[in-house]
Protein backbone atom coordinates (compact mmCIF):
# COMPACT_ATOMS: atom_id res chain seq x y z
CA UNK A 1 0.00 0.00 0.00
CA UNK A 2 2.24 2.18 1.15
CA UNK A 3 4.64 3.30 -1.45
CA UNK A 4 1.87 4.05 -3.78
CA UNK A 5 -0.01 5.63 -1.70
CA UNK A 6 2.97 7.37 0.50
CA UNK A 7 3.28 9.06 -3.71
CA UNK A 8 0.27 9.24 -4.24
CA UNK A 9 -0.04 11.61 -1.26
CA UNK A 10 3.22 13.42 -1.68
CA UNK A 11 2.41 14.24 -4.92
CA UNK A 12 -0.87 16.25 -3.85
CA UNK A 13 1.12 17.75 -1.37
CA UNK A 14 3.54 19.08 -3.99
CA UNK A 15 0.73 20.29 -5.89
CA UNK A 16 -1.08 22.16 -3.04
CA UNK A 17 2.49 24.04 -1.87
CA UNK A 18 3.39 24.75 -5.19
CA UNK A 19 -0.56 26.86 -5.61
CA UNK A 20 -0.76 28.53 -2.45
CA UNK A 21 3.59 29.63 -2.80
CA UNK A 22 1.98 30.96 -6.44
CA UNK A 23 -1.13 32.70 -5.01
CA UNK A 24 1.16 34.12 -2.35
CA UNK A 25 3.66 36.04 -5.04
CA UNK A 26 1.64 38.61 -5.86
CA UNK A 27 -0.14 39.41 -2.50
CA UNK A 28 3.43 39.81 -0.59
CA UNK A 29 4.32 42.40 -2.98
CA UNK A 30 1.35 44.00 -2.76
CA UNK A 31 0.91 44.16 0.70
CA UNK A 32 4.11 46.90 1.01
CA UNK A 33 4.04 48.93 -2.69
CA UNK A 34 1.63 51.58 -2.48
CA UNK A 35 1.17 52.51 1.38
CA UNK A 36 2.43 52.24 5.14
CA UNK A 37 -0.42 51.85 7.30
CA UNK A 38 -0.93 54.45 10.38
CA UNK A 39 0.40 54.68 12.90
CA UNK A 40 3.82 53.55 11.27
CA UNK A 41 3.00 56.29 8.64
CA UNK A 42 0.15 58.92 7.75
CA UNK A 43 -1.13 61.73 9.61
CA UNK A 44 -2.56 61.80 13.22
CA UNK A 45 -5.73 63.85 12.60
CA UNK A 46 -6.50 62.02 9.53
CA UNK A 47 -6.69 59.01 11.76
CA UNK A 48 -8.68 60.23 14.45
CA UNK A 49 -11.90 57.92 14.57
CA UNK A 50 -14.71 60.16 15.02
CA UNK A 51 -16.66 61.56 12.07
CA UNK A 52 -16.37 65.04 13.29
CA UNK A 53 -12.96 65.10 12.53
CA UNK A 54 -11.38 62.33 10.63
CA UNK A 55 -9.60 63.33 7.55
CA UNK A 56 -8.48 66.78 8.55
CA UNK A 57 -5.42 67.98 7.47
CA UNK A 58 -4.16 71.18 8.74
CA UNK A 59 -1.24 72.64 6.25
CA UNK A 60 0.98 76.09 6.39
CA UNK A 61 3.31 77.59 4.12
CA UNK A 62 6.82 79.53 3.90
CA UNK A 63 5.11 81.51 1.14
CA UNK A 64 2.61 84.07 0.98
CA UNK A 65 -1.19 82.91 0.28
CA UNK A 66 -0.95 81.01 -3.08
CA UNK A 67 -3.85 80.19 -5.13
CA UNK A 68 -2.81 77.00 -6.80
CA UNK A 69 -2.53 75.73 -3.34
CA UNK A 70 -5.73 76.33 -3.03
CA UNK A 71 -7.15 75.54 -5.74
CA UNK A 72 -5.31 72.19 -5.73
CA UNK A 73 -6.54 71.30 -2.25
CA UNK A 74 -10.18 72.22 -3.42
CA UNK A 75 -10.20 69.81 -6.35
CA UNK A 76 -8.23 67.04 -3.49
CA UNK A 77 -11.17 67.44 -1.48
CA UNK A 78 -14.31 66.86 -3.92
CA UNK A 79 -12.26 64.04 -5.22
CA UNK A 80 -11.78 62.26 -2.20
CA UNK A 81 -15.62 63.37 -0.94
CA UNK A 82 -18.70 60.46 -1.46
CA UNK A 83 -16.88 58.03 -2.83
CA UNK A 84 -17.10 54.07 -2.19
CA UNK A 85 -13.70 53.66 -1.59
CA UNK A 86 -13.91 56.27 1.25
CA UNK A 87 -17.14 55.79 2.53
CA UNK A 88 -19.09 59.33 4.08
CA UNK A 89 -19.56 57.62 7.29
CA UNK A 90 -15.84 57.48 8.09
CA UNK A 91 -14.84 60.21 5.38
CA UNK A 92 -17.79 62.93 5.87
CA UNK A 93 -15.53 65.63 4.34
CA UNK A 94 -12.96 63.20 2.46
CA UNK A 95 -9.49 65.22 2.76
CA UNK A 96 -10.50 68.06 4.88
CA UNK A 97 -8.19 70.64 3.68
CA UNK A 98 -7.74 73.51 5.92
CA UNK A 99 -5.19 76.51 5.14
CA UNK A 100 -3.71 76.67 8.81
CA UNK A 101 -1.65 79.41 8.90
CA UNK A 102 0.24 81.60 5.69
CA UNK A 103 3.43 82.13 7.90
CA UNK A 104 5.74 79.09 7.86
CA UNK A 105 5.29 77.85 11.61
CA UNK A 106 4.19 75.21 12.83
CA UNK A 107 1.73 74.70 15.54
CA UNK A 108 -0.57 71.96 17.45
CA UNK A 109 -2.96 72.27 14.62
CA UNK A 110 -0.41 72.21 11.47
CA UNK A 111 0.31 68.64 9.90
CA UNK A 112 1.82 69.72 6.56
CA UNK A 113 4.59 72.55 5.91
CA UNK A 114 5.25 73.81 1.98
CA UNK A 115 8.65 74.68 1.50
CA UNK A 116 10.71 75.96 -1.57
CA UNK A 117 14.34 75.31 -2.29
CA UNK A 118 16.65 75.35 -5.05
CA UNK A 119 16.41 71.46 -6.56
CA UNK A 120 18.07 71.58 -9.58
CA UNK A 121 19.35 68.00 -10.58
CA UNK A 122 16.65 66.26 -8.49
CA UNK A 123 12.76 65.54 -8.39
CA UNK A 124 10.50 68.93 -8.78
CA UNK A 125 9.14 67.85 -5.53
CA UNK A 126 9.96 65.58 -2.27
CA UNK A 127 7.95 64.74 0.98
CA UNK A 128 9.89 64.64 3.85
CA UNK A 129 7.87 62.63 6.81
CA UNK A 130 8.74 62.70 10.89
CA UNK A 131 7.45 60.66 13.37
CA UNK A 132 6.15 62.24 15.55
CA UNK A 133 8.18 62.45 18.94
CA UNK A 134 6.75 59.96 21.78
CA UNK A 135 6.14 63.25 23.52
CA UNK A 136 3.67 64.76 21.59
CA UNK A 137 2.09 61.11 21.33
CA UNK A 138 1.85 61.34 25.65
CA UNK A 139 0.42 64.88 24.86
CA UNK A 140 -2.77 63.67 23.42
CA UNK A 141 -3.28 60.65 25.22
CA UNK A 142 -1.86 58.05 22.13
CA UNK A 143 1.26 55.98 22.77
CA UNK A 144 3.89 56.02 20.54
CA UNK A 145 3.93 55.54 17.44
CA UNK A 146 1.31 58.03 16.14
CA UNK A 147 1.60 59.05 13.00
CA UNK A 148 4.12 61.90 11.09
CA UNK A 149 4.44 65.21 10.30
CA UNK A 150 5.08 66.23 7.18
CA UNK A 151 7.19 68.92 4.84
CA UNK A 152 6.89 69.15 0.97
CA UNK A 153 9.88 70.55 -0.59
CA UNK A 154 9.15 72.35 -3.88
CA UNK A 155 11.98 73.43 -6.40
CA UNK A 156 11.61 76.82 -6.50
CA UNK A 157 12.40 77.58 -10.73
CA UNK A 158 10.35 75.06 -11.83
CA UNK A 159 7.63 75.67 -9.80
CA UNK A 160 8.27 79.27 -10.96
CA UNK A 161 8.33 78.44 -14.94
CA UNK A 162 5.02 75.79 -14.03
CA UNK A 163 3.27 79.26 -13.85
CA UNK A 164 0.11 79.18 -12.37
CA UNK A 165 -2.41 76.26 -13.52
CA UNK A 166 -2.18 72.94 -13.68
CA UNK A 167 0.89 71.76 -13.75
CA UNK A 168 1.31 73.06 -9.98
CA UNK A 169 -1.58 72.14 -8.97
CA UNK A 170 -0.83 68.47 -9.46
CA UNK A 171 2.40 68.55 -7.99
CA UNK A 172 0.65 69.78 -4.77
CA UNK A 173 -2.33 66.87 -4.87
CA UNK A 174 0.74 64.37 -5.58
CA UNK A 175 2.83 65.48 -2.34
CA UNK A 176 0.24 65.44 -0.48
CA UNK A 177 -0.71 61.93 -1.32
CA UNK A 178 2.89 61.31 0.21
CA UNK A 179 2.54 63.06 3.09
CA UNK A 180 -0.45 61.41 4.10
CA UNK A 181 1.27 58.31 3.99
CA UNK A 182 1.11 56.74 0.18
CA UNK A 183 4.14 56.14 -2.13
CA UNK A 184 4.51 56.47 -6.18
CA UNK A 185 3.28 53.69 -7.85
CA UNK A 186 2.41 52.48 -11.49
CA UNK A 187 -1.04 51.78 -11.73
CA UNK A 188 -4.24 53.00 -13.94
CA UNK A 189 -5.01 56.53 -14.06
CA UNK A 190 -3.89 57.72 -10.92
CA UNK A 191 -2.46 60.83 -8.59
CA UNK A 192 0.37 58.96 -7.42
CA UNK A 193 1.43 58.12 -10.29
CA UNK A 194 5.43 57.62 -10.48
CA UNK A 195 5.25 59.95 -13.92
CA UNK A 196 7.57 57.52 -15.67
CA UNK A 197 6.47 57.34 -19.42
CA UNK A 198 6.65 53.04 -19.44
CA UNK A 199 3.96 54.07 -16.65
CA UNK A 200 0.51 54.13 -18.06
CA UNK A 201 1.74 56.56 -20.52
CA UNK A 202 3.37 58.48 -17.94
CA UNK A 203 -0.79 60.51 -16.68
CA UNK A 204 1.55 62.98 -15.20
CA UNK A 205 -0.45 66.58 -16.11
CA UNK A 206 -3.46 64.42 -17.56
CA UNK A 207 -5.00 63.16 -14.29
CA UNK A 208 -6.14 66.28 -11.93
CA UNK A 209 -8.08 64.54 -9.20
CA UNK A 210 -7.87 61.65 -6.85
CA UNK A 211 -8.96 58.14 -8.52
CA UNK A 212 -10.48 55.25 -7.51
CA UNK A 213 -6.83 53.54 -6.36
CA UNK A 214 -6.02 56.70 -4.79
CA UNK A 215 -8.98 56.85 -2.54
CA UNK A 216 -8.34 52.93 -1.98
CA UNK A 217 -5.01 53.53 -0.76
CA UNK A 218 -5.62 56.64 1.69
CA UNK A 219 -8.05 54.41 2.85
CA UNK A 220 -6.00 51.28 3.89
CA UNK A 221 -3.19 53.70 5.37
CA UNK A 222 -6.35 54.81 8.19
CA UNK A 223 -7.76 51.46 8.93
CA UNK B 1 -12.70 -2.64 1.53
CA UNK B 2 -13.64 -0.44 -1.32
CA UNK B 3 -15.08 2.14 0.97
CA UNK B 4 -11.53 1.81 3.49
CA UNK B 5 -9.53 2.43 0.50
CA UNK B 6 -11.82 5.56 -0.37
CA UNK B 7 -11.43 7.06 3.48
CA UNK B 8 -7.81 6.62 2.82
CA UNK B 9 -7.74 8.65 -0.46
CA UNK B 10 -9.87 11.29 1.26
CA UNK B 11 -7.25 11.02 4.83
CA UNK B 12 -4.64 11.53 2.30
CA UNK B 13 -5.23 14.51 -0.19
CA UNK B 14 -7.05 16.52 3.41
CA UNK B 15 -3.74 15.29 5.43
CA UNK B 16 -1.78 16.62 2.22
CA UNK B 17 -3.45 20.18 2.20
CA UNK B 18 -3.20 20.90 5.93
CA UNK B 19 0.48 20.16 5.47
CA UNK B 20 0.91 22.14 2.28
CA UNK B 21 -0.70 24.83 4.22
CA UNK B 22 0.73 25.28 7.22
CA UNK B 23 4.33 24.72 4.83
CA UNK B 24 3.26 27.48 2.71
CA UNK B 25 2.18 30.16 5.57
CA UNK B 26 4.84 29.20 8.01
CA UNK B 27 8.19 28.66 5.56
CA UNK B 28 7.06 29.32 2.04
CA UNK B 29 5.48 33.18 2.68
CA UNK B 30 8.46 34.16 5.29
CA UNK B 31 11.15 33.38 2.62
CA UNK B 32 9.02 35.47 0.46
CA UNK B 33 9.12 38.10 2.47
CA UNK B 34 12.70 37.79 3.42
CA UNK B 35 13.46 37.17 -0.44
CA UNK B 36 12.00 40.71 -1.24
CA UNK B 37 13.77 42.48 1.99
CA UNK B 38 17.08 41.15 -0.34
CA UNK B 39 16.14 43.15 -3.10
CA UNK B 40 16.92 46.23 -1.40
CA UNK B 41 20.26 46.86 -1.61
CA UNK B 42 21.74 48.67 0.79
CA UNK B 43 24.06 51.91 0.01
CA UNK B 44 25.57 54.45 2.47
CA UNK B 45 25.50 57.92 2.71
CA UNK B 46 28.62 58.91 0.72
CA UNK B 47 27.21 56.78 -2.33
CA UNK B 48 23.59 57.49 -2.08
CA UNK B 49 22.68 57.96 -5.87
CA UNK B 50 19.32 57.91 -7.18
CA UNK B 51 17.99 58.76 -10.53
CA UNK B 52 16.91 62.56 -10.74
CA UNK B 53 13.30 61.64 -11.72
CA UNK B 54 13.26 59.29 -8.50
CA UNK B 55 11.41 61.15 -5.40
CA UNK B 56 12.52 58.57 -2.73
CA UNK B 57 10.78 58.39 0.29
CA UNK B 58 12.21 59.61 3.33
CA UNK B 59 10.86 58.98 6.86
CA UNK B 60 12.77 60.07 9.84
CA UNK B 61 12.65 59.27 13.53
CA UNK B 62 13.09 62.57 15.40
CA UNK B 63 14.27 60.79 18.48
CA UNK B 64 16.86 58.44 17.32
CA UNK B 65 17.69 60.89 14.29
CA UNK B 66 17.56 57.44 11.82
CA UNK B 67 16.61 58.49 8.45
CA UNK B 68 14.74 56.04 6.27
CA UNK B 69 15.30 56.33 2.66
CA UNK B 70 13.92 53.92 -0.02
CA UNK B 71 13.81 54.64 -3.75
CA UNK B 72 14.25 52.99 -7.14
CA UNK B 73 17.99 53.53 -9.08
CA UNK B 74 17.99 53.42 -12.50
CA UNK B 75 17.83 49.75 -13.38
CA UNK B 76 14.61 49.72 -11.73
CA UNK B 77 16.31 48.22 -8.40
CA UNK B 78 14.39 49.09 -4.96
CA UNK B 79 16.72 50.33 -2.60
CA UNK B 80 17.04 51.59 0.59
CA UNK B 81 19.64 53.37 3.21
CA UNK B 82 19.89 54.29 6.44
CA UNK B 83 21.46 57.97 7.54
CA UNK B 84 20.83 59.31 11.36
CA UNK B 85 21.30 63.34 10.61
CA UNK B 86 22.44 63.24 14.87
CA UNK B 87 25.48 61.55 13.54
CA UNK B 88 26.06 61.54 10.06
CA UNK B 89 28.54 64.44 8.93
CA UNK B 90 26.86 65.83 5.32
CA UNK B 91 30.61 66.41 4.19
CA UNK B 92 31.56 62.94 3.71
CA UNK B 93 28.27 62.06 1.56
CA UNK B 94 27.26 62.38 -2.17
CA UNK B 95 25.44 65.52 -3.05
CA UNK B 96 21.94 63.61 -2.43
CA UNK B 97 22.90 62.24 0.14
CA UNK B 98 24.13 65.64 2.02
CA UNK B 99 20.99 67.60 0.30
CA UNK B 100 19.08 65.22 2.31
CA UNK B 101 20.57 65.32 5.62
CA UNK B 102 20.92 69.12 5.53
CA UNK B 103 17.30 69.65 4.96
CA UNK B 104 16.39 66.73 7.44
CA UNK B 105 18.10 68.72 10.32
CA UNK B 106 16.85 72.20 9.03
CA UNK B 107 13.37 71.38 9.24
CA UNK B 108 13.73 69.24 12.27
CA UNK B 109 15.25 72.07 14.01
CA UNK B 110 12.13 74.69 12.81
CA UNK B 111 10.01 72.02 13.95
CA UNK B 112 11.21 71.84 17.60
CA UNK B 113 11.86 75.41 17.38
CA UNK B 114 8.32 76.34 16.58
CA UNK B 115 6.73 73.70 18.95
CA UNK B 116 8.87 74.43 21.50
CA UNK B 117 7.74 78.33 21.37
CA UNK B 118 3.74 77.66 20.88
CA UNK B 119 3.78 75.01 23.90
CA UNK B 120 5.39 77.89 26.19
CA UNK B 121 2.80 80.13 25.16
CA UNK B 122 -0.21 77.40 26.23
CA UNK B 123 1.96 76.17 29.36
CA UNK B 124 1.78 80.39 30.41
CA UNK B 125 -1.73 80.68 29.68
CA UNK B 126 -0.92 83.46 26.62
CA UNK B 127 -2.56 81.00 24.47
CA UNK B 128 -5.62 78.57 24.07
CA UNK B 129 -4.86 75.05 25.16
CA UNK B 130 -5.76 72.83 21.65
CA UNK B 131 -8.62 70.73 20.81
CA UNK B 132 -8.56 68.02 18.60
CA UNK B 133 -12.19 65.60 17.44
CA UNK B 134 -13.15 67.37 21.12
CA UNK B 135 -9.72 65.87 23.05
CA UNK B 136 -8.63 68.76 25.23
CA UNK B 137 -4.96 67.98 26.69
CA UNK B 138 -4.70 68.38 30.92
CA UNK B 139 -1.76 71.65 31.89
CA UNK B 140 -0.15 68.17 32.94
CA UNK B 141 0.29 67.27 29.50
CA UNK B 142 1.14 70.46 28.06
CA UNK B 143 3.83 71.11 30.63
CA UNK B 144 5.49 67.01 29.72
CA UNK B 145 5.05 68.29 26.22
CA UNK B 146 6.55 71.26 26.81
CA UNK B 147 9.66 70.66 28.52
CA UNK B 148 10.40 67.64 26.28
CA UNK B 149 10.14 69.64 22.84
CA UNK B 150 11.81 72.45 24.22
CA UNK B 151 14.87 70.25 25.11
CA UNK B 152 14.62 68.64 21.97
CA UNK B 153 15.27 72.15 20.61
CA UNK B 154 17.97 73.14 23.12
CA UNK B 155 20.33 70.24 21.13
CA UNK B 156 19.45 71.81 17.75
CA UNK B 157 22.25 73.70 17.85
CA UNK B 158 24.69 71.07 19.21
Amino acid sequence: MNRKNIWKGTKVYLIYTFVFSILLVPATYAVSVYAVTYPSRGLFKMSLNKTVDRGQIGMSSTRSYDSDIIAAYSKVQSSTTGYSQMPSSIWPNGYDMIQNNWTGTWNNYVDIMFTWKDRTGDSVGETYSYAEPSSWCTFWGQSYPCGNYSVIQIDTTRWANYGAGSLRQRLIEHETGHAVGMYDYCSSDSIMNNGDPSCNNGKWTAVMYYQPIDRTNTSAVYQ
Amino acid sequence: MQHLLLNKNKFIIAGSLISALVLTFTVISPALVDAQQDMLTQTNCANLQYPSKEEPTILTDTETGLINISYTDSSGTKKQTQLNFKKDNPDKCSNQGRRILTDVKEYQAKYNSDMCNEMTEIVEGKKAMPVLDEKRPTMDQAKAFQRSICAMNAQNGK
